[in-house]
């Protein structure tokens, strides 16, 4: 890392991820000597503005973003043909695009809930969106060695699907609002249009009938939660804009009270217990960092709980500048 | 219509280093898959085929086969030994425009029938309609020339091996433009693929 001053290049600056990446650096007064913004070559050239400045975005260009100091990716695919050029180069990488989640040999961060790592990295994997709040949620359960199976089902906004999904739900929306309804246009980003609507699979199918997203989710759960919980993951999409929920039961190997589950989740590092007559909802969440917990239940060994979470926040953009933030030193 | 095809990778996996090269061959697997509008899911692949290896305990060759909805099929085999390659020089020239040369895929109508013209020989050293070296069937080709490695240039027509793309990166080789006479100049020739990494080269007399 160049001192405490890096040149970082930001993958995916146009998306709503990235868009969101840009907000925490400004925030947290992140260091930085130079910021180059890389956006699909139809956007090269456009501007965006940071920290009251413009910045203009580039073109994805190897060799000029293996030089940086961090790289930070936003923007799935991108990783992929970059990789040979970066790991030849000095470049630092934080990877919040999926592309090295499951990678063994890279370390998974997500604050709260696993190790640190060393600061000496040269690639870092972000745990994106429902993963990071499933992953805080189930950590003090898991670490425990209490949790055996748990069951969760997600229900999505359209903007896990980026800048697209939202702006395609809003114009549905819109056009049924106006009774244009039958006359909507083709949906481009969804696999059907989304408005007024539900579309339990996100991703495409494995031959196992599970969703590519929900391996990948099941993935990252197993290399963030110690043991060796069995989990079933069903990922839907709804027709909210922003924040995501996720229903979640679970098989414990004891039973445990009521207040016993309270009082393990509320210790826990990036929970937000809401109280009795307080809903975790994804329009609530989008106004805090933490995972908002409600609606718990206990029965013997058997739990329930509804967890709501601002995925663009907790399950990217906070997480990428606090592992850029350890890089930094 | 034409016949639908997949694309595919052969990787070496060996124990403790796990697949050699996977970010060039996924990298190659993603532009082949933009190239000819196939379905790709490359993080899914990824993960796909590192949990694949974390079943394998020698060396093996896995090999990716996707098809064009993006369905993916994985399966392993045995790796074959750093032995000299014996090649037979191809009867006819290949088209260097042709684009089934420039990507992997099943569609090898041109290797098939360069094979079938030599039938005693194993593997064939192609060249183009400008009498100007590409590869083989099976790998990518490197002349000893004035002292210096070179590779056939890629717009020759030839399959950017992910091994060959390495060296090229870490300066080991360079592409050139090499005439089929080069063979009769150089001092050494090497067959190379990211499985097999670097053999001799023989050339048989046709």
């Amino acid at each position: 890392m160049a001192g405490a001053n890096p040149r970082v290049a930001l993958l995916g600056a146009t998306g709503a991820v990235g868009a969101e990446i840009l907000q925490v650096l400004d925030e947290r007064r992140f260091p930085l000597r130079e910021l180059l913004a890389y956006a699909s070559s139809d956007s090269e050239g456009e501007e965006l503005e940071f920290r009251g400045s413009a910045l203009k975005l580039r073109r994805v260009r190897a060799d000029e973003i293996a030089a940086c100091d961090l790289v930070l990716c936003a923007v799935r695919d991108a990783l992929t043909d970059l990789l040979p050029a970066l790991r030849a180069g000095r470049a630092r990488v934080i990877d919040v695009s999926g592309t090295l989640e499951v990678d063994p040999s890279v370390p998974l961060y997500l604050a709260g809930v696993t190790p640190p790592f060393a600061a000496s990295a040269r690639f870092v994997a972000i745990p994106r969106g429902v993963a990071a709040g499933l992953g805080v949620a189930l950590a003090p359960l898991a670490r425990a060695g209490l949790l055996r199976r748990a069951t969760a089902v997600t229900l999505e906004s359209a903007s896990g699907a980026g800048i697209a999904g939202v702006g395609e739900l809003t114009d549905h929306t819109v056009q049924v609002l106006n009774r244009m309804s039958g006359e909507r246009s083709e949906s481009q980003v969804f696999a059907q249009s989304l408005a007024f609507d539900s579309l339990p699979q996100i991703g495409p199918l494995d031959r196992s009938g599970a969703t590519h997203d929900e391996l990948a989710l099941a993935r990252v759960l197993n290399r963030l939660l110690p043991g060796e919980a069995a989990l079933e993951l069903t990922r839907v999409r709804v027709p909210t804009l922003g924040g995501s929920l996720a229903v979640v039961h679970a098989e414990l190997a004891e039973p445990l009270e009521l207040g016993a589950l309270r009082e393990r989740l509320a210790a826990q590092r990036g929970i937000s217990l809401l109280p009795e007559d307080e809903l975790p909802t994804p329009r609530a969440a989008l106004g805090h960092d933490d995972v908002a917990i409600g609606r718990l239940r206990t029965a013997g060994a058997r739990i329930a709980f509804v967890l709501a979470l601002n995925d663009l926040r907790l399950g990217a953009a906070l997480g990428v500048v606090a592992a850029a933030e350890t890089l930094l030193g | 219509m034409a016949e639908p095809f997949e694309l595919y990778e052969g990787i070496l996996w060996e124990p403790g280093s796990g697949y050699f090269l996977l970010d060039r061959h996924l990298a190659r697997l993603g532009a082949s898959a933009r190239h000819f509008g196939f379905e790709v899911d490359l993080p899914y692949v990824r993960a796909e085929l590192l949990e694949f290896g974390a079943e394998l305990a020698g060396p093996r060759k896995v090999r990716l086969e996707l098809s064009p909805d993006g369905g993916l099929f994985l399966e392993d085999a045995d790796v074959k030994p750093s032995a000299p390659v014996r090649v037979a020089r191809a009867a006819e020239p290949v088209d260097s425009r042709d684009e089934y040369l420039r990507h992997k895929t099943s569609r090898r109508g041109v290797y098939e029938k360069a094979l079938a013209a030599r039938p005693r020989a194993r593997d064939v050293l192609l060249w183009n309609e400008r009498g100007e070296l590409t590869d083989t069937c099976a790998g990518n080709v490197v002349l000893e020339l004035d002292g210096r490695r070179k590779t056939p240039h890629a717009d020759a027509g030839l399959l950017p091996g992910t091994f060959r793309a390495e060296l090229l990166a870490r300066g080991e080789i360079e592409e050139a433009v090499l005439p089929v006479a080069s063979l009769e100049r150089a001092t050494r020739a090497w067959f190379i693929n990211s499985v097999r990494r670097w053999c001799d080269l023989v050339v048989e007399p046709s």
